[in-house]
C-alpha cells in the first residue's frame, strides 16, 4: 500500500496568534515540520518496503507498543481547557498545567480534530521527541478516554484487562490474540509474521503459526543445548513430518537462521531494554522477512503511588515516559520517512487510571487511559467520540475516567484501511469512523 | 483446575494452596454436584469473582452468576451459543447473593465461607424459562437448590462431558463420544469417575495417543519422569523456584491464568515458535543439570544409569533412549543420523560412550516433536 502524504499535508502557516507561553514551543514545531516536509517527498517513492515478493497483499506493518501496568492517561494527555480546573482540583499535587504540557491544537495545520477535541488536552512534555516530529508532521493520532466499553468489560484487573485487550475482545469465546488473527486473515507466509520482542509470548500473538518472541536478536536462535550447530541439525531432521507441531518446529527454525543473520549494528537506540527492543523490530522491519506485527513492551506503569513532577525525569511517571518519547522517537527516525510510511505504531495500555490522585500521590486503577496511533499513514489529530467538560468520577465505575471510545475503533480503521483486513474484532460494536486512517 | 480457575493474586494469595488442596483435590473424583457447591462455597472463587462485594442493597455484581451459567455449568459454545439469557444471568446472581466469605485478614476463619443475610436478594427468580423458580427465600437455600439444578441441566452434563472429552481424547472430540459421556454423567448423578471410566474404555481414547499436545506442566513432568530427575518436595528449594520460573517462562504457572476460563486446553494457544524454543531449551538444560547448581540443597539431576540401562552400544542405547522418552520406535536413519552428530554409531560400545554423549542424545530425543505430544 502506498502512502501519499504529501497529498493531504496542508502547506504550514500559523493559523492565529499562538498563546505567549507556548511560542517556543510553536516555532519549534515549526521547523521540524520544514524538515520533516522535505523528507516526507522521499516517501513517494513507490516502493513496498516491508512486503515480499510471495505477500504483495502486506500493507502496513503494526507494532503495537503495551505499556504494561495500566498508563495514567490524565498524565499522559492532560486536560488544558474546560476541564482542566475540575482535574487540578482532584489531583492537587500531580495535575499537569497546561503550560506544562504541549498543546495538541490546530496551531498545527497538519493536525486534524474532527470530533472538534481541538486543544482540549495537551501532552505530557517527555514526550517532546515524538511531539516534534510524529505530532508535527500531522503523522500521530492521539485518542483519549480510551478502552474497552463497559457494555463488553469493566475489568480492572491488570491480567485480565490486559488478556482482553491482547485477544481484542472479553468474550471467553475470543481465544486468540488479535494479532495472529491479523495474520491468519493476511494469510501472511512469514518467514517472520509477528515478534514478541521481549523474550516472552505476548497474548496478541497467541494463535499465531509465524510469530515468535526474540529477547535479543544477537543471541536469538535455539539455546539451551551443548552445541547450538548439532542442536539445530537435529532438529531439523527431527522436525520434518506434517502436523502442527512439526511444520512450526520446521517454521522455528527456519526463523532461527534468518533471524540468526541479521546485523543490530548500526541503528542508534536508547541503551536500556525497551530501546533494544525497538531496535531488534526496526531491524526485523527493514530486512523483509514478511514482518507483519510486532509486539513491544514498555513495563512499569502501575503508579500507585509518587507519580512525580513532569519535568522530573528521576520521578517514576516523567521518567518512563521520558523512555517512552525517546525511544519511540529513535524509532521512527531509524525507520526513516519511507520505512514509517508503511508502519503503524500503536502505543496502548490495558487500563487508565482512577480521575483522582489517592493519598500517596499516585492514582489506582481505573479504566479509560490514552492511545496513540503514530505511522505515515496515520492522520495526525486529536480523535475521540467525546471528552468530558468536567473530569470527575465515571458515575457507574467508581472513581474511573469514563470511557468514551472504543480503543479498538482506532485499530480497527488502521487495519481496514492501511493493512486492507476487516473483523479482527469480533466483538466491537460498530462506531462511527473517527479518521485515524489516510487512504 | 482449569474448570474452576481461580487466580493466584493479592489477597487470594494465601488461600490458593487452601482452594486446590480442600475444594478442589477432595472433590475431583466425586460428583460434580459436590465439586459445583465447594467451589461455590469456596472464598478464594467468591472473592475472584466479586461475589464477597455483591450486596442487594447497594447493587448486585453479576461477575459470578455470569461465569457459574457461562463456564461453571451450561456453558457456552465456540460460536458463543449458549441457552441462558441475561435475564438469566441476573437472576442467578440475585439468587447467589449473600454467597461470601469472612473478609477480614486478621480473622482466623479469614476466607471461609459466610453467607451474609442482608447481602441477599429475596426478589423471586426464574431461570431458563422456568425450569427452576424460586419464591424469594431469604436464607441461602435458594442457592443450595439453584447448584443442584444446574448441576443436573443436560446441558452442563454436555458441557462437563466435552471437556473432559477434550482433555483425554483429542482437541474436537466426536459428538457421539459427548453425547454418551454425557448420558452416563446423568445416569450416574453427575459421578465423574464413570464418565472417565466410560472415555478410557472408548475406541476412541484408544487411538487418542499423540493427538493432545502436552501443555508445558506436561512437558516438564513428563522429561523429569524421562530423565529420572528428583522430585524436589520443598517449595522453597532451588529445584522449585527453577521450575516453577521454568514454566512461568512457558505461561503455564499454575493459577496464574487470569480469567475464569482456565489455562486453554486446546493446542493452537501452546504451539508457536517460542513455546517451541522455549520448550526445547527447558528439557535440554534439565537434562543438561542446568536449572540449578550441584551445590545447592537438591539439585535436579539427570539419572545417568536409569538413561544408560543395560544398553550395550549405541544402538541399544538409542533404543533405550526412545523408549524412557516413550517415542515409540523411530526411523534407523534417523537413529543414524542423531548419533554421527553426537560423535558415535549404532556399533560404537557402550564403554566408548562417555556421559556428555549420553546427555547430548538425550536433549535431541526430548525435542523430538513426538515428546510434545501425549
Amino acid at each position: 500500500m502506498m502512502t501519499t502524504t504529501t497529498s493531504t499535508r496542508a502547506p504550514l502557516a500559523t493559523a492565529s496568534a499562538p498563546a505567549p507561553n507556548r511560542s517556543s514551543r510553536r516555532s519549534f514545531l515549526r521547523k521540524s515540520v520544514g524538515a520533516a516536509g522535505v523528507a516526507s517527498a522521499l516517501a513517494l517513492r513507490p516502493q513496498l518496503a516491508f512486503a515480499t515478493p510471495s505477500n504483495p497483499a502486506t500493507g502496513d506493518a503494526l507494532i503495537v507498543v503495551f505499556l504494561r501496568g495500566g498508563a495514567d492517561g490524565l498524565s499522559m494527555t492532560p486536560p488544558t481547557s474546560t476541564a482542566y480546573d475540575s482535574y487540578a482540583a482532584i489531583r492537587p499535587t500531580i495535575a499537569i498545567t497546561p503550560d506544562q504540557s504541549l498543546p495538541l491544537d490546530s496551531s498545527n495545520l497538519n493536525a486534524v480534530f474532527p470530533q472538534g477535541l481541538d486543544g482540549v488536552i495537551g501532552l505530557h512534555p517527555q514526550l517532546q521527541p515524538v511531539y516534534e516530529s510524529a505530532w508535527a508532521n500531522g503523522q500521530m493520532a492521539i485518542l483519549p478516554a480510551c478502552g474497552l466499553p463497559d457494555a463488553e468489560s469493566r475489568a480492572r484487573s491488570h491480567f485480565e484487562a490486559m488478556r482482553f485487550w491482547e485477544r481484542g475482545s472479553a468474550s471467553p469465546s475470543v481465544r486468540s490474540g488479535f494479532l495472529a488473527r491479523l495474520e491468519t486473515a493476511l494469510n501472511a507466509p512469514g518467514p517472520v509474521a509477528g515478534v514478541s520482542a521481549d523474550g516472552f509470548s505476548a497474548q496478541m500473538l497467541r494463535g499465531s503459526r509465524h510469530s515468535f518472541s526474540v529477547n535479543n536478536l544477537e543471541s536469538f536462535g535455539v539455546n539451551g543445548f551443548e552445541n547450538r550447530m548439532r542442536a539445530t541439525s537435529a532438529l531439523r531432521t527431527m522436525y520434518a513430518g506434517t502436523g502442527m507441531v512439526n511444520t512450526t518446529g520446521a517454521a522455528t527454525l527456519g526463523v532461527s537462521d534468518t533471524l540468526g543473520a541479521l546485523s543490530v549494528d548500526g541503528p542508534v537506540f536508547p541503551n536500556d531494554s525497551f530501546g533494544r527492543d525497538l531496535r531488534d523490530v526496526s531491524v526485523m522491519l527493514k530486512a523483509n522477512i514478511g514482518l507483519v506485527s510486532a509486539v513491544v513492551n514498555l513495563n512499569g506503569w502501575d503508579h500507585h503511588a509518587e507519580l512525580g513532577t513532569p519535568f522530573d525525569t528521576e520521578a517514576r511517571f516523567a521518567g518512563l515516559t521520558a523512555r517512552l518519547g525517546q525511544g519511540l522517537r529513535a524509532l521512527i527516525d531509524d525507520l526513516g520517512p519511507d520505512g514509517l510510511a508503511e508502519t503503524t505504531i500503536a502505543v496502548i495500555s490495558e487500563f487508565g487510571r482512577t480521575v483522582d490522585e489517592n493519598g500517596n500521590g499516585g492514582t489506582d486503577h481505573g479504566r479509560a487511559g490514552t492511545m496513540f496511533l503514530i505511522g505515515g499513514g496515520v492522520q495526525g489529530g486529536v480523535f475521540g467520540n467525546d471528552y468530558p467538560d468536567v473530569i470527575a468520577e465515571d458515575p457507574s465505575n467508581r472513581r474511573a475516567f469514563q470511557v468514551m471510545t472504543d480503543y479498538r475503533q482506532g485499530l480497527d480503521e488502521i487495519l481496514s484501511t492501511r493493512i486492507g483486513v476487516n473483523g479482527i474484532f469480533p466483538t466491537m460494536a460498530a462506531g462511527t469512523t473517527l479518521g485515524v486512517a489516510r487512504p | 483446575m482449569d474448570h474452576f480457575n481461580i487466580t493466584f493474586s493479592g489477597a487470594l494469595v494465601a488461600l490458593t494452596v487452601n482452594y486446590q488442596e480442600q475444594t478442589i483435590r477432595p472433590n475431583a473424583m466425586g460428583r460434580f454436584a459436590d465439586l459445583l457447591v465447594a467451589t461455590a462455597e469456596s472464598g478464594p472463587m467468591l472473592r475472584y469473582l466479586d461475589n464477597t462485594v455483591s450486596d442487594a442493597r447497594r447493587g448486585i455484581n453479576e461477575n459470578y452468576g455470569r461465569e457459574l451459567l457461562e463456564l461453571h455449568t451450561l456453558g457456552i459454545d465456540e460460536q458463543g451459543n449458549h441457552i441462558y439469557t441475561e435475564e438469566d444471568v441476573a437472576g442467578v446472581a440475585r439468587v447467589m447473593s449473600g454467597w461470601t466469605m469472612q473478609g477480614s485478614a486478621s480473622d482466623a476463619n479469614f476466607g471461609q465461607f459466610l453467607f451474609r443475610p442482608e447481602y441477599h436478594s429475596t426478589e423471586a427468580v426464574s431461570i431458563l424459562g422456568g425450569q427452576w423458580t424460586n419464591a424469594g427465600l431469604s436464607d441461602k437455600a435458594a442457592g443450595d437448590s439453584l447448584l443442584q439444578f444446574l448441576a443436573r441441566h443436560p446441558q452442563t452434563a454436555n458441557h462437563v462431558a466435552f471437556k473432559l472429552c477434550r482433555r483425554f481424547v483429542g482437541d474436537a472430540p466426536s459428538a457421539s463420544l459427548v453425547a454418551s459421556a454425557a448420558a452416563v454423567y446423568l445416569a450416574n448423578d453427575t459421578a465423574i469417575v464413570p464418565v472417565l471410566r466410560h472415555i478410557f474404555a472408548s475406541p476412541a481414547f484408544a487411538t487418542s495417543g499423540g493427538q493432545k499436545v502436552r501443555r508445558p506442566f506436561e512437558l516438564l513432568s513428563a522429561a523429569m519422569r524421562s530423565l529420572g530427575s528428583s522430585v524436589p518436595i520443598d517449595p522453597q528449594s532451588s529445584a522449585s523456584v527453577q521450575l516453577v520460573r521454568a514454566l512461568q517462562r512457558m505461561g503455564h504457572q499454575p493459577w496464574t491464568w487470569e480469567t475464569p476460563d482456565g489455562f486453554p486446553d486446546d493446542a493452537a494457544p501452546w504451539v508457536n515458535s517460542n513455546a517451541l524454543l522455549l520448550g526445547w531449551e527447558f528439557t535440554s538444560r534439565l537434562a543438561r543439570d542446568q536449572l540449578t547448581r550441584s551445590t545447592d540443597d537438591m539439585p535436579l539431576v539427570t539419572d545417568l544409569t536409569v538413561l544408560r540401562g543395560n544398553a550395550t552400544n549405541g544402538a541399544e542405547l538409542f533404543d533405550r533412549l526412545s523408549f524412557r522418552c516413550n517415542l515409540g520406535e523411530l526411523p534407523e536413519s534417523l537413529r543414524d543420523e542423531l548419533l554421527s552428530l553426537v560423535g558415535i554409531t549404532a556399533d560404537t560400545p557402550s564403554a566408548d560412550i562417555d556421559d556428555d554423549d549420553l546427555i547430548e542424545l538425550t536433549s535431541y530425543l526430548l525435542a523430538h516433536p513426538l515428546f510434545l505430544l501425549r
